[in-house]
């Protein structure tokens, strides 16, 4: 019987929770939909929440209704992946209730719930039911249904049980999901935290739970699964963000102020030193506000209407922006042909490192220019570049490539002539007219895209679709070509992994020269480990 | 009195055009090490690329000088006729330097007026065709530095280029190296703009790069006037003209071989558009 948690006895919760989602890290990276080694999810999530043990580690004296924002605070830099961007933001939203406070009951905890998946609702441009989000979702509703229940151990469990069910039910709702036979390792991952935190609640050492069972419903007519990610909400009205310094403000009041008067808003900090990010139609209330609590820097206030009306020529001031570009990528080869193209920096970065939101925002305040365009060059790293974009103190825009090979075509499109407007514009349309593939070894047995696959095969694939899968590396690069619409004037770029041969590299693109006329073939040395060849079309 | 037009070899344009439409073409000069060829006239293009492509040694080039321009305008001055002297952007060659100082020296009552048309090759080319027809009709001296005024920024030029060395070599572009710099086979494609040739985008191979020229017509549509220029690939031209030929509401595509100045500094391989358009490309 618990009528209380102290914010302390959360902390403890979520380290012991941590720990049992570091035992399960392998497990639930292995939730791959594809048998490639993509984001990990685990690794991600768990190297998240580290980063949220760690920020309260350091400080045992920390004050009571202090902990409950640090928390949130340790996640929003520390978040990696979109699983870690969206488990950040779910803190953020627990904070915006429990900040500030040094306890609390049933009653907070379910409008604390509340507020949490709003604010993970609004970390992802465009939500997909059948992950993290549905399980948030539905821990909510068990938790706002139960408003009898006082006792926090009940409801706790409450909780644990119907993330279970709601994880079992992800294959259902995402179609992707069906088609690998896995549930949601986002969704699994929150599980387990929440599994790991009651452990702590009831006073049991952590047991070896075994991760939930997929309960799929097979009906007829499936809707093919499809992969997609929103660039970002058009917006109009003035991108405003200030540093505000002063005297024991009160952020959450701050907090609640800024997102009566603007959209898109990010508020964090201490009571100290805030940091303000909104997209408003008026500036002027959000700047009044402010001021009153404290001193203004760092205002950085930029209409984006402008930003959507400039045009070649023009003689905006936004021409007189310096413009520097952070691209994202794994690979010697990758990193030398994005620095030669003009990339101001290099992170390294991919499929199985997805870098933090700090190491992203480290990067951007690196770089000696006012405006920065982000190349994430990975759909799971979009997330973190976006929240890493809102905490700088620089205007930041993020090129949605999700892919290397888009990322090459949107810098080749970059003309440091022109306005940040233009080139975006201009990058956005080199990454639509180039498709991405590649050849690496399936990680296991799968039968997808109705290719059977068998672990360690090659198998070839093209915008995000599996074409096929054999056993040598050159046979499977020319089947993807076989099923794909080649016409005269295609240009194919293979950028060479690791594990690849120059000389049969070379070969196979003789090969593909001589067997598709009018088709031309580059080869790069791409340097990525794991995938044999990365390759576009265009 | 009739308005003649003096331009310079840099506008590549075909000697029987430049004959027919009576505008006078003074030649640069290409150098190869101490040998030195009146552009076009000594050394005609097929020979100068077959000299660029084989030999170790680089040609230079120098302006027109002003004996040469002075002279020009005392003979066309004897004939009665007052002078529109349009040239290649001065922030590319000083030719147009040597214009003016032979204007100053000029003695004679004539009227010279002495033009940087902001352009080069086809782009100066379309200008003077256009001052010319204004000329023809019988237009004043105000007349055809107005007609050139406007056609300055209605004229739009895209080239696609082979490779940036040439360019490089003579200085002509400070920003290709960072714009080319890559590890990638990228096929440049230059534009102009206040006089300046300018990295406008990279192809990502020769094939892309032509449709991408063939685009930036259609964007810019309606035209008029088009001149579709090369180096050394002619059958390529012919094939792009053909396809642009629909857009010609009236009149006919000119077909140019860039002469040895401009070739100089684009290399062979060059192919690219000047055309009249009004819009924004």
């Amino acid at each position: 019987m618990a009528k209380n948690i102290t914010s302390r006895k959360f902390y403890s919760m979520l380290v012991q929770a941590t720990g049992l989602l570091e035992s399960k890290v392998n497990e639930i990276n292995a939730l791959n939909v594809f048998p490639v080694p993509d984001g990990d999810t685990g690794t991600n999530m768990f190297l998240t929440m580290k980063s949220i043990v760690d920020e309260i580690d350091g400080t045992v004296d920390a004050k009571p209704e202090e902990i409950i924002d640090m928390i949130a605070r340790g996640s929003l830099l520390g978040a990696r992946g979109n699983s870690g961007v969206i488990l950040a933001q779910f803190f953020q939203g627990i904070a915006k209730v429990l900040g500030g406070k040094s306890s609390f009951d049933a009653g907070l905890l379910s409008d604390a719930l509340k507020e949490a998946k709003r604010s993970s609702y609004e970390a992802v441009g465009n939500p997909v039911e059948g992950t993290m989000l549905t399980v948030i979702s539905d821990i909510e509703t068990a938790i706002s249904v139960n408003t009898n229940e006082s006792d926090l151990v009940n409801l706790w469990e409450i909780m644990v049980v119907a993330s279970r069910k709601s994880v079992a039910n992800t294959p259902n709702l995402l179609p992707v999901l069906k088609e690998a036979g896995v549930v949601d390792s986002g969704g699994q991952g929150l599980s387990i935290l929440l599994e790991g935190a009651f452990h702590n609640l009831t006073g049991e050492s952590n047991s070896d739970i075994p991760l939930v069972t997929p309960d799929i419903k097979i009906s007829d007519g499936e809707v093919p699964a499809t992969f997609d990610f929103d660039d970002g909400h058009n917006e109009y009205g003035y991108c405003t963000q200030f540093l505000l310094k002063g005297v024991s403000i009160d952020i959450n009041q701050m907090r609640d102020r800024m997102m009566l008067l603007a959209n898109s808003t990010v508020v964090i900090g201490s009571e100290e030193m805030i940091r303000v990010h909104v997209h408003v139609l008026d500036p002027g209330p959000v700047l009044s506000h402010a001021v009153t609590l404290g001193t203004l820097s760092e205002v950085n206030i930029v209409n984006m209407d402008d930003q959507n009306k400039e045009f070649f020529g023009s003689n905006n001031a936004a021409d007189t922006l310096s413009i520097g570009i952070l691209s994202i990528s794994v690979g010697s080869g990758f990193r030398d042909l994005f620095i030669s193209s003009g990339a101001s920096y290099v992170l390294e970065g991919g499929d199985t490192m997805n870098p933090s939101v700090k190491e992203i925002l480290d990067a951007v305040e690196s770089i000696e220019a006012d405006m920065i365009l982000v190349l994430p060059n990975n759909s799971n790293i979009l997330y973190s570049a976006q929240q890493a974009g809102y905490l700088s103190s620089k205007q930041v825009e993020i090129v949605a490539t999700k892919t290397m090979v888009e990322g090459v075509s949107a810098i080749l499109s970059f003309n440091a002539e022109e306005n940040v407007a233009v080139n975006l514009d201009n990058m956005k349309n080199a990454i639509t007219g180039v498709l991405s593939g590649f050849v690496c070894v399936a990680e296991r047995d799968a039968k997808i895209d109705g290719v059977e696959i068998k672990k360690g095969q090659y198998i070839g694939s093209l915008n995000n679709k599996i074409l096929c899968s054999g056993e040598a590396s050159s046979m499977v690069l020319l089947g993807i070509l076989s099923k794909s619409n080649m016409y005269p004037g295609i240009l194919v770029t293979i950028y060479r992994g690791l594990e690849s041969n120059e000389a049969e590299t070379n070969a196979t693109a003789d090969l593909i020269e001589s067997q598709y006329k009018g088709v031309e073939t580059e080869v790069v040395f791409g340097g990525q480990p794991y995938y044999n060849y990365i390759l576009s079309l265009e | 009195m009739t308005v003649k037009i003096v331009t310079d070899s840099t506008a590549d344009l075909p000697p029987d055009l430049a004959e027919s439409l009576g505008i006078s073409v003074i030649p640069l000069n290409v150098h190869f090490g101490t040998d030195v060829f009146k552009d076009g006239i000594d050394i005609k293009p097929d020979e100068f690329y077959q000299r660029l492509t084989s030999g170790a040694q680089l040609p230079t080039t120098s302006q027109p000088n002003v004996g040469e321009f002075l002279s020009l305008y005392n003979d066309l001055a004897k004939s009665n006729e007052e002078i529109v002297s349009v040239h290649i952007s001065d922030k590319l060659s000083g030719t147009l330097n040597s214009a003016r100082q032979a204007k100053d020296q000029y003695e004679g009552s004539t009227r010279i007026e002495t033009i940087d048309s902001k352009h080069g090759s086809m782009g100066l080319g379309l200008i003077a065709v256009q001052a010319s027809k204004v000329a023809k009709n019988g237009g004043s001296v105000d007349d055809v530095v107005n007609a050139i005024n406007l056609s300055i920024d209605s004229v739009k030029f895209f080239a696609l280029l082979d490779t940036l060395e040439y360019l490089q070599k003579g200085g002509r572009i400070g920003k290709a190296r960072a714009f080319m710099g890559n590890l990638l086979k990228l096929k440049p494609i230059l534009s102009t703009k206040g006089g300046e040739v300018f990295p406008f985008e990279r192809a990502r191979s020769r094939i892309k790069g032509v449709d991408r020229i063939f685009s930036l017509v259609q964007e810019a549509l309606p035209i008029s006037d088009l001149a579709v220029f090369y180096s050394t690939t002619k059958s390529e031209a012919e094939d792009l003209a053909a396809k642009l030929n629909p857009f010609m509401t009236s009149g006919e595509i000119i077909m140019s071989q860039i002469g040895p100045v401009v070739g100089t500094h684009a290399g062979p391989g060059v192919l690219g558009v000047a055309f009249n358009s009004q819009n924004v490309v």
